[in-house]
């Protein structure tokens, strides 16, 4: 189509804020259900300043980051072994096939018996969701490693430590981080379903709380902010590919 | 098909290898019964509550909502995956503004949509299509742009009309995206089914785990558990077979 | 079939961007003949090809087909891909690849299947009917595509390397269809290939291509008499001769 500046995509937002505003104000029904664009800015304004937002983002980005970590871990460690060992993927794939269709979220109430509420509960609920997809990702990964690759480590006569290393974790590297932005977003969206649920902590409790408290400009101010985290995690991920695709032509 | 039987039978086995672990584990009293029940007590959980039919009720529910969100998501998905596939001035405005709102983990809406429709099942649904609908919209968008230029030549020289040419050569090649996309989205709607199910309290699987243990009925919570995990597993396995049945050109 | 159709390529340019691929092309292509293309990999044969079925334009100059000037794409016109394994639908059936041509052209349910069956039967596939794509040998997938493209029934047909991927018995075996198909039916053939001796028994002049930017080297008529043998007209001392001459002239060009 045309060359240059794409302005449709702003001209779609803003149709899409001014209908926003006008159905409320033809409605009047912003005081305790929604709230025109116009106050949700200003709450998220205050909320920035009195530093509240940044406390609720800290927690959850914190359950968010440290549940990816060592669901991903795992989950990579043990998809690398079930990749590499048949008898393992075997012995592995039963519980896989009936762990991995149970919506993590559903694990809550059993997770909030075991380990009370607060940080630990919502991280291994995280782990719980981020590993079977790990699991998965890793093993097609490896199972999709040239098989003439292993032939030169097979002929180089090299340890098995030495072929993991030197041949399957390079080759794999590319979609393991594919996969870590796949799992981030996962990581994310179950930090604040957990908070939502139950969890008093981050940025989807203060949600809930702004919601029952009727106060939609803050609910919706902290969306905004919930969105605005999944964006910066996207992007981070999306950069970290850059880098990892980018040919370094001189590597010292 | 002998694959699939073999693969059934590696899975029946290791699935009741975990059961076998799992009683051993209750059996040798490793870990305290509060926290995990043995596999008799969650079957008798199970079976009573078959019987008595409030399980079959929360059951049904749960697969209702879950198949009503996912059908919707996905007629909406492909739909508008298609518009936006197919025209380039729909994919110019809405494309950009679709990737600011994807990132949104799905759940958030939550609030928003009780604030609007209260604890409602219309509310449930509303969630479960916002939520479920990206897999399919953003794999249908995917399946009609990547499509093969030399295929687009095959139409250009036959001088195939513009419905034949998405009927015949974009929808079917866009298929295996599409089939891939509405797997994810089943995925998610039973997520968005359970949660917004906790949330609400009304009857449906979500709340029979959240009621279970709030009384500490710890094999009924692990029941609860059990049917979800299922659903999951023939959902999933249904659209993996009807997947393999569409694309079986594909050897 | 159609009759065959002329092309006519009055001073024809084409560039990518800045970059000049063809430049000054002039020639004619008679109604009814078979035109082959050589030269080295990459002095612009395929886009050539391209500019004549109407997937790109001529950035000077035109190409006439019988006297109208091409701008676009159309059903008379078919083109045998070089990459036939990405030109076939590959959720359709042999039969059904096939049956695209017919149903594009509207032509009625009831008469397809005879057609479809006479197509399949002449590219050799009669029994692989209801087969699929990727169930096919890259040598029948070739000819399956070939079946289409002479199910669309064209005035023209534009091949790019057709035959490449055979091995020398099929491709023997095609390259006579083709002829026997060609002199039936009077079509227009522009063959494309990298094979001289493949140029010279099929074609009735051969266009040799020099590139940077692609442009004519050399244009000579074949004046050996259809039809043609495979045995009798390689042992040719026509044959022969234009073949050494036209070896010194492209291999020579790489020097040079
Ligand atoms: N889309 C494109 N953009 C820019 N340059 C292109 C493009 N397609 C082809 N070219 C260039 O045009 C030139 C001619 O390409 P073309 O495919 O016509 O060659 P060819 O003679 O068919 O080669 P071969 O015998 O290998 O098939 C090449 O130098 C190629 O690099
Ligand atoms: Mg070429």
């Amino acid at each position: 189509m045309s060359k240059g500046f794409n302005y449709r995509p702003f001209v779609v937002l803003a149709v899409l804020l001014a209908g926003w505003h006008w159905a409320l104000g033809l409605h009047h029904v912003e005081s305790d259900t929604l709230a025109p664009p116009g106050k949700v800015v200003a709450e998220l304004g205050r909320l920035i300043l009195d530093g509240t937002v940044l406390v609720a983002a800290r927690q959850t980005l914190l359950a968010t980051l440290l549940g990816l970590a060592a669901g991903s871990f795992l989950g990579t460690l043990i998809g690398l072994i079930s990749g590499l060992a048949q008898p393992v993927a075997l012995a592995i794939r039963g519980p896989v096939e009936v762990l991995r269709p149970l919506p993590a979220i559903a694990l809550v109430p059993l997770m909030t018996i075991t380990f009370g509420l607060g940080l630990a509960m919502e991280v291994y609920v995280i782990i719980f969701a981020v590993i079977w997809p790990c699991i998965i990702l890793t093993q097609s990964a490896v199972r999709a490693v040239d098989p003439r690759l292993l032939e030169v480590a097979d002929v180089l006569e090299l340890s098995w430590l030495a072929r993991v290393w030197k041949i399957v974790l390079p080759s794999v590297r590319p979609r393991l981080i594919v996969m870590l932005r796949f799992v981030g977003a996962i990581a994310l969206l179950i930090a604040v379903t957990v908070e939502l649920v139950s969890n008093p902590w981050g940025l989807g409790h203060q949600m809930m709380i702004a919601e029952e408290g009727f106060h939609p400009d803050r609910m919706l101010a902290y969306l905004v902010v919930i969105t605005l985290m999944g964006w910066c995690l996207n992007w981070a991920f999306v950069a970290l590919e850059r880098h990892a695709f980018t040919p370094r032509l001189n590597a010292n | 098909m002998r694959d699939l039987i073999k693969g059934f039978a590696i899975n029946t086995l290791s699935i009741g290898a975990l059961i076998v672990i799992w009683y051993g584990i209750t059996a040798a009293r490793l870990v305290p019964r509060v926290f995990l029940p043995s596999p008799a007590a969650v079957w008798h959980s199970l079976s009573t509550g078959f019987v008595s039919g409030t399980l079959l009720e929360q059951t049904g529910h749960t697969v209702i909502a879950m198949l009503a969100g996912w059908f919707l998501c996905s007629l909406l998905g492909v739909v508008l995956g298609s518009i936006i596939g197919v025209w380039p001035l729909a994919r110019l405005s809405l494309g950009p503004v679709l990737e600011i709102f994807r990132p949104m983990p799905p759940a958030a809406v939550i609030p928003v949509a009780i604030a609007i429709f209260g604890l409602s099942r219309e509310m449930s649904l509303i969630v479960v299509v916002f939520g479920a609908i990206w897999p399919a919209l953003l794999a249908t968008v995917h399946g009609f742009s990547a499509i093969e230029p030399r295929l687009k030549e095959v139409g250009a020289a036959l001088e195939v009309s513009p419905q034949a040419f998405v009927w015949k050569i974009a929808l079917p090649n866009a298929t295996p995206d599409i089939i891939a996309g509405m797997r994810l989205s089943m995925v998610i709607s039973l997520v968005l089914v359970v949660i917004t199910n906790m949330i609400t309290g009304q009857v449906g699987l979500g709340s029979l785990v959240v009621l279970a243990s709030r009384t500490f009925d710890m094999a009924g919570l692990y029941a609860g558990l059990c049917l979800l995990a299922v659903i999951g597993m023939v959902s999933n396995s249904v659209l993996q077979f009807a997947e393999r049945w569409l694309l079986s050109y594909r050897q | 079939m159609a009759a065959g159709q002329s092309i006519a390529f009055d001073d024809v340019g084409f560039a990518y961007g800045a970059i000049p691929i063809l430049s000054n092309i002039n020639f004619t292509i008679e109604a009814g003949t078979i035109s082959c293309v050589i030269g080295p990999s990459g002095c612009g044969k395929t886009t050539l090809l391209r500019l004549v079925a109407g997937f790109i334009r001529a950035s000077e100059g035109a190409i006439r087909v019988s006297g109208k000037v091409r701008t676009r794409p159309s059903r008379d016109v078919a083109v045998v891909f070089q990459d036939y394994q990405r030109a076939l639908l590959p959720w359709r059936t042999a039969y059904e690849n096939v049956s695209l041509a017919l149903e594009a052209a509207h032509v009625p349910r009831a008469e397809r299947r005879e057609r479809i069956e006479v197509m399949l039967e002449l590219v050799g596939l009669p029994n692989h009917a209801r087969k699929f794509p990727a169930q096919l040998s890259g040598g029948m997938q070739q000819r399956l595509q070939i079946a289409r493209c002479l199910a669309q029934e064209p005035s023209i047909l534009l091949m790019d390397e057709p035959f490449g991927a055979l091995d020398a018995m099929t491709r023997a075996v095609l390259q006579d269809e083709l002829l026997r198909i060609q002199q039936k039916s009077a079509l227009t053939v522009m063959f494309v290939t990298h094979d001289l001796d493949e140029a010279l028994y099929l074609g009735n002049q051969i266009l040799a291509l020099k590139s940077n930017p692609g442009r004519l080297g050399r244009l000579v008529d074949v004046p050996l008499p259809y039809p043609r043998d495979q045995l009798a007209t390689k042992e040719d001392p026509t044959f022969l001769h234009m073949r050494r001459e036209l070896f010194s002239l492209t291999h020579g060009g790489h020097q040079g």
